[in-house]
Formats: structure tokens, C-alpha cells, sequence
């Protein structure tokens, strides 16, 4: 049995359904970032290096899906919304290169799903990996520069993941 | 929204919590001032909405612990936050539980000591709560498992102190704010609290003592402020 995704449901009004696959090993990381960038694929691709657990995401998501909702957004799609919202940076392409992914070969591939679009299987079967279970992010995560993108000084390991979301959903008016 | 519960309404805003992202949520919703301009009223909320939820994340930075920031909505005049379900006001909790047994006075000592290093860390990072009364002060039992109840965490004293509504909080870096501020605790103690009347003092050592810093001017104003009463006399 291949290991369940993460599932989150986001703002309600959105009806909309996050679900974020883990990859080790993937071979073909270069074609996937091509399809991203041609605007092909419709899914985020994030580097699991920089996210100490998915509702890091699940928050970056949820933001992006009510921008939409409200013609808000800063970027272009949904889905580099994420990215941008993930990091603490105004500058989109720092955002899309800091969160998105270049060589590495470990990635976290997401989809909003609704109830009349949902393209995670045509997209899945195209990604040459290993689809592991969530619960191994946290030794793909390195916690230095988790500490240097959200300006973290202090090591208190419990918040951090709290100090990181209400970062998130305050980089518009705060600076951080 | 089908499922959201009103948990509070106040002069300002409602409060509801739910499940939002898959955790429990507080809701706080500033509605609409019918007596004002629309548009006043969209900016004021706005304004507001920021500076409440600036005024949240200001205090991780500062080491004090308030509810995490799930959503911060100015179409919907909302901020999503962390809802602390196994939480208890302080002033529930000294009027629930504080009999005149040691054990609960050490216990109250323990929390004064809290809410003294709170207030003074808020302040040494120029963060003025606005409303420091002890139903703004959640204890949070930490690590809870299900073994452990609220109350056993509270007497072990692993417990952690939240600091909630910033709803009237500012950045400033006078010691003038900073001594009302400490007023405001003061008279909220006096008439919540009027059976325990050393816990202001006992706040305020904690306060004096986690600094040095600044900490005469601070005191001075607040002694002048206890004087005059809140406002500042409006001569020249």
C-alpha cells in the first residue's frame, strides 16, 4: 500500500482540499521543474529542506486560496501564491527560488483540490520516486536554514512552528 | 460557516471558535460600526486588525507566549488564531481554585511571578497590552497528555501564561505608557480581585526585579500616574 498523503481541508468558503505528497530520490527533477515553470502542471513543488511540517503549508495554502477567493493575490498563480506566502520576502522570484525546488531530489509536490478539478493522478504516476510517508519530512528538514529564512534566533523547538505561521500570515504588514 | 459556535460578543468584535485547518480556532470578527462611514469604518478595522495581530507575533519575538496566527482576513474583518482548549483565565482560576490553603498561595505566588516577568518583557520591547486585566491572561497546562487534567498540570506548575487580546495594544517606547499600562493591572486587581490584595505587589517585584533596565523612570511614572488617574491632565 502506498503511504496516504497529508490532508488538510482550507477556508471553507473556498471549498478547497490541500493534499501534499512526499518524494525521496526523483530522478526526473528537472523535467517536473519545467513543467512547473511552463505553467503545465498544476501543483506547487517545494523543497521539504526548508518546511519543519506540513502545516507550514497547510497555512502558506490556506492564505493562498483566499487571496484568490478575493483577487488579492500577489502572484500570478495559486500555486507560486504558496510559495511567495511560504517565505518572509516581498520579491516574488526569491521566493519561488528559495522555496521551489532546483537540483535536489527530495520534494514535497502539492494540489488544491475541489470538487470539479483534481489533477494529483495524472500528475503522481509522472514523478519518478519514491513516495514515502509524511511522517519522514522531519529528517529531510534542515533546521538551519529553517532559522535563517524565518529569522528565527532563538531555539525553542516546540513554537517555532506556531512563530513560523503567524509569520507567514503577517508579511504583508510586518516587517519580520 | 455552518459550524461556527459564538463563544463571546463584545463592544468591538464576536468571537467564534471552530475547527479551521484541521485545529481548534478562535474567530474574532470585528463587525461593521453601522454610526460610521463605511469607508471610515473599513479603514479603522483594518488599521485595527493589523496592529492586533503586529502586536501577536511582536511577542514571540519577545519570549511571550501568545496564540498562533492561523488567518488574517481583512475582507471578512477576521483574524484566525490558536484557541487554547484546555486553558483557564487567571481570574478564573483565582476565583475558582484559590482557597486559603498554602498550597494554592504558593501556587498564586508562582503566577504573580509570571505575570510580573510577562508585563516586563512586553515592555522592554516597547509592546503596551492597553488592557492588562486577568481575564486577558489564559494559563495553558503545557504538554498536556491525557493523563494529566487541568488541574494537576496547575499544581505541578507546568504551566504556561498566554497573553490574549492585544485588541488595544500599541508599540511605544515612553515610560508614560508603560506606567499606565501597570495602572491598568493595578485597578483591574483591586476590583476583581479585592480578597487578595498583595497580588499587584507581588506582580510588580517580579516586574522590578527580571530588569534593570529603565526601571526607575517606569516606576516613578507609575507612581505619578496612581496619582492622577489615567488620563494625562489636559493643561496646555
Amino acid at each position: 500500500m502506498s503511504p496516504e498523503p497529508y490532508i488538510c481541508d482550507l477556508d471553507e468558503d473556498t471549498n478547497t482540499t490541500l493534499n501534499i505528497y512526499l518524494f525521496k530520490n526523483v530522478e526526473n527533477v528537472e523535467d517536473i521543474r519545467n513543467y512547473i515553470i511552463k505553467g503545465e502542471w498544476n501543483c506547487a513543488v517545494i523543497k521539504p529542506s526548508l518546511i519543519i511540517d506540513p502545516f507550514q503549508i497547510a497555512v502558506a495554502a490556506n492564505k493562498a486560496v483566499v487571496s484568490e477567493k478575493h483577487n488579492s493575490m500577489v502572484t500570478k498563480t495559486v500555486y507560486a501564491e504558496i510559495l511567495y506566502n511560504l517565505s518572509l520576502t516581498k520579491n516574488i522570484s526569491q521566493s519561488l527560488s528559495k522555496f521551489g525546488i532546483e537540483k535536489e531530489n527530495n520534494l514535497l509536490v502539492c494540489f488544491l483540490i475541489t470538487p470539479d478539478k483534481d489533477y494529483s493522478q495524472d500528475i503522481l504516476p509522472k514523478i519518478q520516486g519514491q513516495l514515502c510517508s509524511m511522517s519522514e519530512l522531519t529528517s529531510l528538514t534542515n533546521m538551519n536554514d529553517v532559522k535563517s529564512v524565518y529569522k528565527l534566533n532563538s531555539s525553542k523547538g516546540d513554537d517555532l512552528l506556531d512563530v513560523i505561521v503567524s509569520r507567514i500570515v503577517t508579511k504583508g504588514f510586518v516587517s519580520h | 460557516m455552518n459550524d461556527l459556535k459564538i463563544l463571546k460578543q463584545g463592544a468591538e468584535a464576536k468571537l467564534y471558535i471552530c475547527k479551521y485547518l484541521g485545529k481548534s480556532t478562535l474567530i474574532k470578527e470585528r463587525f461593521q460600526k453601522r454610526y460610521r462611514h463605511p469607508d471610515l469604518d473599513k479603514s479603522i478595522t483594518k488599521e485595527r486588525i493589523r496592529n492586533e495581530a503586529r502586536s501577536i507575533v511582536r511577542c514571540k519575538t519577545a519570549d511571550v507566549k501568545t496564540p498562533a496566527l492561523y488567518l488574517v482576513d481583512f475582507q471578512r474583518r477576521r483574524i484566525y488564531m490558536q484557541h487554547f482548549e484546555h486553558s483557564i483565565t487567571v481570574k478564573d482560576y483565582i476565583i475558582q481554585h484559590a482557597t486559603k490553603n498554602a498550597e494554592i498561595t504558593q501556587n498564586l505566588d508562582e503566577i504573580c511571578k509570571m505575570i510580573g516577568i510577562t508585563v516586563r518583557k512586553l515592555h522592554e520591547n516597547n509592546i503596551i497590552h492597553g488592557d492588562l486585566t486577568t481575564s486577558n491572561m489564559l494559563l495553558v497546562p503545557k504538554n498536556l497528555n491525557n493523563e494529566t487534567t487541568e488541574e494537576k498540570c496547575l499544581e505541578k506548575e507546568r504551566f504556561d501564561l498566554v497573553m490574549i487580546d492585544f485588541g488595544l495594544s500599541f508599540i511605544d517606547s515612553s515610560t508614560e505608557d508603560k506606567g499606565v499600562d501597570l495602572y491598568v493591572l493595578e485597578r483591574a486587581l483591586i476590583s476583581t480581585h479585592n480578597d487578595y490584595p498583595d497580588l499587584f505587589s507581588k506582580i510588580l517585584d517580579a516586574y522590578k526585579n527580571h530588569s534593570k533596565n529603565n526601571i526607575k523612570e517606569i516606576l516613578s511614572k507609575f507612581e505619578e500616574v496612581r496619582a492622577r488617574g489615567r488620563k494625562r491632565t489636559m493643561v496646555g
